[in-house]
């Protein structure tokens, strides 16, 4: 066995069966199972299971996460940062660093957006959103996050694994490889996509970087096939595949018989009968059609798509958070959104107009977020949920093109969080007074990992992985802080 | 070590440490304690213990008070030999033959690692293993990840470099510095591509960090592919484990710190990563020339901030020495003096590290566990001695890898069996001290190969481009382009050995990743090794594992024993009487449940709701929708869009599949069920294919909307004639029907009944019937067609069990009896072959004139062009397109049609039919003459297209074959007289005894269910322990 994983050796080997990674639940065709007694006989030494439930390090509120990607960056003077010094100056000629080390002449771009404070907590939404700001007394909003990179490409990879250098674990391989998976029969990290594309740069966001592939997201798709290679090909009925996995399981049964010390061997056996329950449980967290119809109106699912070319359906993401609540309910611990796909305006990445870019993508997720709050809420879910929402940069203060477009800003944007542990109706840190960088209350995104980690019950120092000489971390070598300011 | 070649230099800096002081800038202090010099992995190699492997292990073994196990049998050993040095398995009687071999053990098996070491499979083996150590892809990653170009020279190099066993000191100096060698050459030149394969942001934020991120790509690959040291945490910080500082780190960064950064290769900018060699060109390094910029060391790894300014020298671990270095005229000639430290004999990492890493690669596990890592943070060396033995052993057989293999596998050690043992088990349950062999999973790249390699798909051609394996549309939907940069290969291309799979950072195959392949980011020592449920899925219902158990089904069943023979392949040996039994329980279950489906036909669409254009244009229609693969032609349906290259799926024209033959005025009834996930499903009527679209008529069962609609299609818009609401229940067959009367369509869904139409008449025109799928799958069962003269059912056909490979690099020998009349003709697997040229003939002569009532049936495939066929009554043959007499039976493709002629030196027309002909698909022709009769048949239909009375019938003469202006091939030729069969080509290709499938076969095969079943059977065999694991 392999000693990148000698830490997993050391946790959770009485948990083998009960994961996504080799689990036994309900219905056994091996016939052996629930094999606590099969594998209490085996020796420990090579068993290893990867999504074995894992301890917190200490008690929390949160037990899972959804994390709601706005791919592409959202403009942060356009939705939650308002800023009254940009609207007054709007038009006014300034130098504004754009690329790194580029620094430009250029017009102030005020929003066009009307923004009012809501609730009892007074915090600052847009009218863009007008569904989200009904909760804003949910939210804590952190308006003074930065990151280090101005493209796209670096900017996702930093913001999902923490480093702008390909080859990292993702934030959910990270809950994945520390907190194991609870649901015996669902992966414990899923991705659902737009369905214009994926982002930047594809599958590096949920890899599990130099640890096993067993930690990376599961990409889940809402409609269609669910999983990869889920349902049998040709014409073999689900009785047939039982069959099938019952002759395979007997003949390893008795391939067993010489070898019982190989703990792999039973653990094959087992995910055999796994892949045969996800047959019939990941459709089932899936279909939606036994939600009420109040709630599917809820998540906007009854909504139309916009008239604009590249907007779609309100339905896509509502049905993907609807399915997020399910896959929360069901145990999954980290659940990833993306909302845009693709390139330019097919996303956030509002260059060619935010104006348009706000209409195309605003509507297409303010209903299903709301409704995601409200659903959460009203079951007694928020507690135990960490919800997050923002993309992997913010946008310039200044014009952009012809057509009002914002270039990407990593020096100060938006992100916020609600549920399990969040201190709800906070604003938190500040731009400068122009929105262009952070200025008050600086986190650099490091800080959102360790803040993401410690809401899940995780030490950000605590959770590391053997790599290239170094205990790795998500959070990396420089020290990063949890943001105290957010937590209840 | 001797250091005598090297002088030192300032020696005081190597003195300030060491007193701990901070000398000149370095941010921390930093000092070499004497525990770090006494680290093992420092100190020189030991004198080797004569007694060799197994005295060394044997004692290590009484010391920990374990037993040794008794030796693997000799079945266990063949597969272990060939799973560690080819990657392959024993056939069954190569595995029965060493079984059988009379020498003692020890002879026998030193006989069979020569010959398995001679072979080429060994480079493609190996070379893998080191692809892994240097983190080997064939695109730079992030957003755009574009393609390195020509990477897979590099790989091509590894393979023959191991082939070849190319000494080990050699190899390193060709990466390191084969463009600085003086006999470098063309190998030397590919061999530096080593520094090109690392991951490359052409967009990076801050392009000053971004050289400096790739120098460290560089430094780490290096440091611990070659010498186990992870140096890459001194970039910013003094090591935290080991003795390396930051200075060593930017010294040791700085003999890199000319080399020409990696850039996209652009016209006239290329040479900075492409450089010709004979072959074309290969990716390779230049550098700026003989002088260095200065390099600085970074505080805190900040590009921005540059403090001392550092030079080329070794680690103070290693005394500070400095390399001579030695400048050529355009380089700085550092790297080579590097690369001559590390592979000097005196060094004491280099030889250790990679008898290591060939231990690990035979036993699965290294003598140092984390084969990257020989640092305080890597795992503790298990056996100090025997690393010892080794990498003296490596030096002193000339760094020959081959000598390794012998060496270590020519052990009592190498042999043992991999049985448990309870005591043992308690003491060493991990077998670190060897007491028994190690049960090994085989690796991605392994079980693909072998699966291929039992069902006998395995394409053996080695190097060059790579292939693309097939993605599943979800797979492909993840891209922010989906599909770009992505590729399509021909099946042969696609059946070639995982080496020479395309290799994309940001999309790496499903297949290989979820079985844990390598990790292409950075250097990878060993793969974790994972067991989950995704595995299983996928050896349960990959596109892979059915195909090839089909094929394996499809071997097994030309034998007597079916069963058998299926473990034979599958396995390697015989069943036992109990398998026997359990496989005969499933089979006839299995049997009997296929048989309830034998009338399915199932349309599955897999396709991404937007795709990048160019892959869209590449992707075959057949991969949009996948069904039945003969009988039916297949279309994308209507994309749009365009923006950034994306295109989107059109929910209302979705990809269909066509029936191949017309069907005018028919009635269609049967069943159709909607899967889980199916939103829509609709059913194609008087369908004529307008490019990728249709024109005809469409019923549509919306089951996401709940409602039936009759639409029409015309010139790219619909418009509906009819619509009703009705629920759609999913999972359950819905019977239904549709009719042609009198210009209406009636329609029957279940209960409910439309008929369109009824105002005024359809113009119903001519079409084919035809079937789409949006969503999910959909299935047919008992669907029928019928006209005036009967009801004709239409199934699946198996069509894997019916493929054939193109006869390319045929052979130019025709097999006797045949006489060619011009044109270039070409056999192989008796499948006869010619260019497109006009009126070539190929006459049988083997028989002479034929007489009487003479049947002649060939299939025939038109790759490229117009019109082939048949001809009989043959006389007076000469080259030359008109020279010669006879009646010819042609399939006219431009015009869609089969014509009877007769010829005497000018054709006459006889008759002439509407008929469904098909580039690329397997037609099969059929002609009687008995006297003035002539009978044609099509595609295995009972009824003849044609049956002519012929005024004035042609003498007795020869049968052949004629084509004009077509690329074609022929197989399965059948000439009978008098009720003999005279001649039968029996291609060796699958339903060879059956008619050819080229339309709809009317007469189901037999034993569908029977070969159906086998099929699942030699699948689940591919799932089985036994087959993924070796003892």
């Amino acid at each position: 066995m392999s000693s990148i994983i000698r830490d997993l050796e050391k946790q959770g080997r009485r948990d083998f069966l009960r994961s996504f990674g080799t689990s036994m639940a309900g219905i056994s065709l091996s016939g052996i199972f629930p094999g606590e007694r099969v594998f209490g006989a085996a020796p420990a030494s090579a068993l290893v299971n990867p999504l074995a439930v894992r301890p917190a390090h200490f008690p929390t509120k949160a037990k899972a996460c959804i994390y709601l990607y706005m791919y592409g960056g959202p403009s942060q003077m356009d939705l939650f940062d308002y800023k009254p010094e940009l609207q007054k100056n709007d038009g006014k000629e300034v130098d504004m660093e754009i690329r790194r080390r580029e620094i430009r002449k250029s017009k102030l771009l005020g929003t066009r957006r009307v923004f009012k404070q809501h609730g009892e907590s007074g915090l600052w939404c847009s009218d863009a959103l007008p569904n989200i700001a009904a909760h804003m007394d949910k939210l804590a909003v952190i308006k003074s996050l930065y990151m280090d990179s101005f493209a796209h490409g670096s900017a996702n990879l930093q913001m999902n694994c923490g480093r702008i250098l390909q080859g990292h674990p993702s934030l959910g391989a990270w809950v994945a490889h520390a907190l194991g998976s609870s649901n015996p029969n669902l992966p414990g990290f899923v991705v659902m996509l737009d369905p214009r594309g994926g982002p930047i740069p594809g599958a590096a966001n949920w890899a599990s970087g130099y640890m096993p592939a067993a930690f990376q997201g599961t990409v889940l798709r809402s409609t269609g096939n669910p999983i990869l290679n889920l349902s049998p090909r040709g014409q073999v009925t689900h009785e047939m595949q039982g069959d099938k996995i019952r002759t395979i399981n007997a003949f390893n049964r008795a391939h067993l018989a010489a070898r019982q010390s190989y703990s792999e061997l039973s653990a094959r056996i087992a995910s055999y009968d796994l892949a045969y329950q996800l047959h019939t449980s990941a459709p089932e967290a899936l279909d939606i059609s036994a939600e009420s119809l109040k709630t599917r109106q809820l998540y906007g699912l009854d909504l139309l798509k916009g008239d604009h070319a590249l907007s779609i359906p309100p339905a896509h993401f509502g049905r993907q958070c609807l399915i997020a609540r399910r896959l929360v309910e069901r145990g999954v611990r980290f659940v990833q959104l993306y909302s845009g796909g693709g390139h330019q305006q097919q996303n956030w990445d509002a260059h060619n107009g935010v104006e348009e870019n706000l209409k195309i993508h605003c509507p297409e997720i303010d209903r299903p977020i709301a409704g995601l709050l409200a659903d959460l809420e009203q079951r007694g879910m928020l507690e135990e949920t960490l919800v997050v929402w923002g993309g992997e940069f913010g946008r310039q203060p200044v014009w952009q093109g012809k057509n009002g477009g914002r270039d990407h800003n990593p020096k100060g944007f938006t992100y916020w969080l609600a549920g399990g542990g969040v201190k709800p109706g906070t604003s938190y840190g500040e731009t400068d007074p122009l929105g262009h960088e952070a200025a008050v209350n600086r986190h650099h995104v490091r800080d959102l990992h360790a803040t993401i980690l410690h809401l899940m019950g995780l030490d950000h120092e605590r959770v590391t992985y053997p790599y290239g000489g170094l205990d790795q971390k998500l959070t990396g070598v420089v020290p990063a802080e949890v943001i105290k300011g957010l937590l209840a | 070590m001797s250091r005598k070649r090297y002088k030192r230099a300032c020696p005081g800096i190597a003195l300030l440490f060491a007193l701990g002081l901070n000398c000149v800038h370095a941010e921390d202090k930093f000092e070499i304690t004497a525990e770090d010099r006494a680290y093992w992995a420092f100190q020189d190699l030991q004198q080797p213990n004569p007694a060799g492997i197994d005295a060394i292990i044997d004692a290590k073994l009484s010391e920990k008070g374990l037993v040794a196990n008794p030796p693997a049998s000799r079945e266990q050993l063949i597969r272990r030999a060939y799973f560690d040095l080819l990657g392959l398995a024993p056939t069954y009687s190569q595995i029965r033959e060493f079984a059988a071999d009379k020498a003692p053990v020890a002879e026998a098996f030193a006989r069979l690692i020569d010959r398995l070491l001679a072979l080429p499979e060994y480079g493609e083996r190996w070379g893998r293993h080191w692809l892994d150590v240097v983190r080997y892809a064939q695109t730079n990653g992030y957003e755009r990840d574009d393609e390195k170009p020509n990477a897979w020279r590099y790989r091509d190099y590894v393979i023959a470099a191991f082939n070849s066993d190319k000494p080990y000191d050699r190899f390193i100096l060709e990466q390191l510095a084969g463009d600085e060698l003086t006999d470098g050459g063309d190998e030397g030149l590919i061999a530096t591509g080593f520094y090109r394969l690392g991951v490359f942001d052409d967009e990076p934020d801050d392009k000053r960090a971004a050289e400096f991120d790739g120098l460290d790509d560089m430094l780490r690959t290096t440091s611990e592919t070659f010498l186990g040291l992870t140096v890459g945490c001194a970039r910013c910080h003094d090591h935290m484990f080991d003795p390396i500082s930051q200075v060593d780190y930017y010294e040791l960064a700085s003999f890199f710190r000319n080399v020409r950064q990696y850039q996209k290769p652009q016209r006239g900018k290329e040479g900075a990563v492409l450089r010709k060699v004979k072959a074309g060109m290969a990716l390779s390094v230049t550098e700026k020339g003989p002088k260095a910029d200065d390099t600085h060391l970074l505080i805190r790894g900040d590009a921005g901030r540059p403090a001392q300014k550092v030079t080329p020298r070794l680690p103070g671990i290693f005394g500070h020495l400095q390399p001579d270095i030695v400048p050529t005229t355009v380089s700085t000639g550092r790297r080579l003096a590097l690369a001559k430290w590390i592979a000097d004999p005196a060094n004491p990492l280099t030889a250790r590290v990679m008898a290591n890493r060939i231990w690990q690669y035979h036993f699965g596990r290294g003598i140092v566990a984390t084969p990257n890592d020989f640092g305080k943070a890597g795992h503790p060396v298990s056996n100090a001695v025997l690393l010892d033995f080794l990498a003296q052993e490596f030096i002193r057989g000339g760094w020959s890898i081959k000598h390794m293999h012998r060496v270590v596998m020519n052990t009592r050690a190498y042999r043992r069996s991999s049985s448990p043992h309870a005591a043992n088990g308690k003491i060493d349950p991990d077998n670190i001290h060897h007491w028994r062999g190690n049960l090994r999973r085989l690796e991605a790249e392994t079980l693909r190969d072998r699966i291929l390699q039992a069902s006998g798909a395995l394409n053996k051609k080695r190097g060059g481009s790579s292939f693309f394996p097939v993605l599943n549309g979800e797979v492909v939907a993840g891209a922010s382009k989906p599909g770009r940069g992505w590729g399509w290969s021909r099946a042969e291309e696609r059946n070639r050995r995982s080496i020479y799979a395309f290799v994309k950072r940001t999309m790496v195959y499903p297949f290989f990743e979820i079985f844990d392949y390598s990790n292409t980011e950075g250097s990878l020592g060993s793969r974790p090794e994972t067991t989950v449920a995704p595995q299983a899925l996928l050896l349960l219902n990959s596109e892979l594992v059915s195909d090839n158990a089909s094929l394996i089904a499809r071997r097994a069943l030309e034998k007597k024993d079916p069963v058998g023979e299926a473990f034979r392949l599958v396995l390697g040996r015989d069943p036992v009487s109990r398998e026997r039994v359990t496989a005969e329980t499933f089979l006839a279950e299995a049997r009997q449940k296929h048989a309830v489906t034998a009338g399915q036909i199932r349309f599955r669409p897999d396709f991404p709701p937007s795709l990048f254009k160019d892959y869209h244009a590449l992707l075959p229609a057949e991969r949009f929708l996948q069904g039945p693969g003969a009988g039916w032609e297949f279309f994308k349906g209507k994309w749009t869009g365009g923006y950034e290259g994306i295109i989107n799926a059109e929910v209302d024209w979705p990809p269909f599949a066509l029936l191949q033959i017309a069907t005018p005025g028919f009635r269609f009834s049967g069943k159709v069920r909607l899967e889980k996930n199916t939103a829509r499903a609709m059913i194609l009527l008087q369908a004529r294919p307008r490019g990728q679209e249709f024109d005809g008529y469409a019923l549509l069962l919306d089951a996401d909307a709940g409602r039936v609609a009759v639409r029409h299609y015309s010139g790219g818009k619909f418009e509906t004639l009819s619509e009703r609401q009705a629920a759609i229940p999913r999972l359950q067959p819905l019977a239904f029907s549709v009719e042609f009367i009198n210009g209406q369509i009636r329609v029957v869904v279940d209960d409910l009944e439309m008929l369109v139409g009824d105002s005024k008449p359809l113009d119903m025109g001519d079409g084919r019937f035809g079937v789409s799928a949006w969503g999910g799958p959909v299935i047919f069962d008992e669907v029928a067609i019928e006209d005036g003269n009967g009801r004709y059912p239409l199934i699946d056909i198996d069509y894997r069990l019916s493929r054939v490979s193109p006869p390319s690099g045929a052979s130019v020998h025709l097999p006797g009896g045949w006489s060619a009349f011009g044109g270039k003709w070409t056999v192989r697997d008796n499948v006869i072959g010619v260019t497109k040229e006009k009126g070539p003939k190929l006459l049988w002569d083997a028989a002479g004139k034929l007489a009487g009532e003479v049947s002649f049936t060939a299939g025939l495939r038109v790759t490229d062009g117009d019109i082939a066929g048949l001809i009989m009554n043959v006389t007076d043959p000469k080259v030359g397109a008109d020279n010669w007499n006879g009646y010819e039976v042609s399939l006219y493709l431009h015009e869609q049609k089969l014509v009877l002629g007769s010829h005497e030196n000018n054709f006459i027309t006889l008759a002439s039919v509407p008929a469904p002909v098909t580039r690329g698909k397997w037609h099969q022709i059929r002609t009687q003459v008995a006297g003035d009769r002539v009978k044609v048949y099509l595609d295995g239909r009972d009824k003849p297209y044609i049956d002519f009375i012929v005024k004035k019938p042609l003498p007795p003469g020869l049968a052949g074959l004629r084509t004009w202006g077509a690329e074609v091939e022929y197989r399965n030729i059948k000439i009978e007289s008098g009720g003999k069969t005279l001649i039968f080509t029996q291609a060796e290709t699958p339903a060879a005894d059956a008619a050819e499938p080229g339309g709809i076969v009317l007469a189901p095969d037999p034993d569908r269910h029977g070969r159906r079943a086998l099929a699942q059977f030699c699948s689940l065999l591919l799932n089985l322990n036994e087959f993924l694991y070796v003892d």
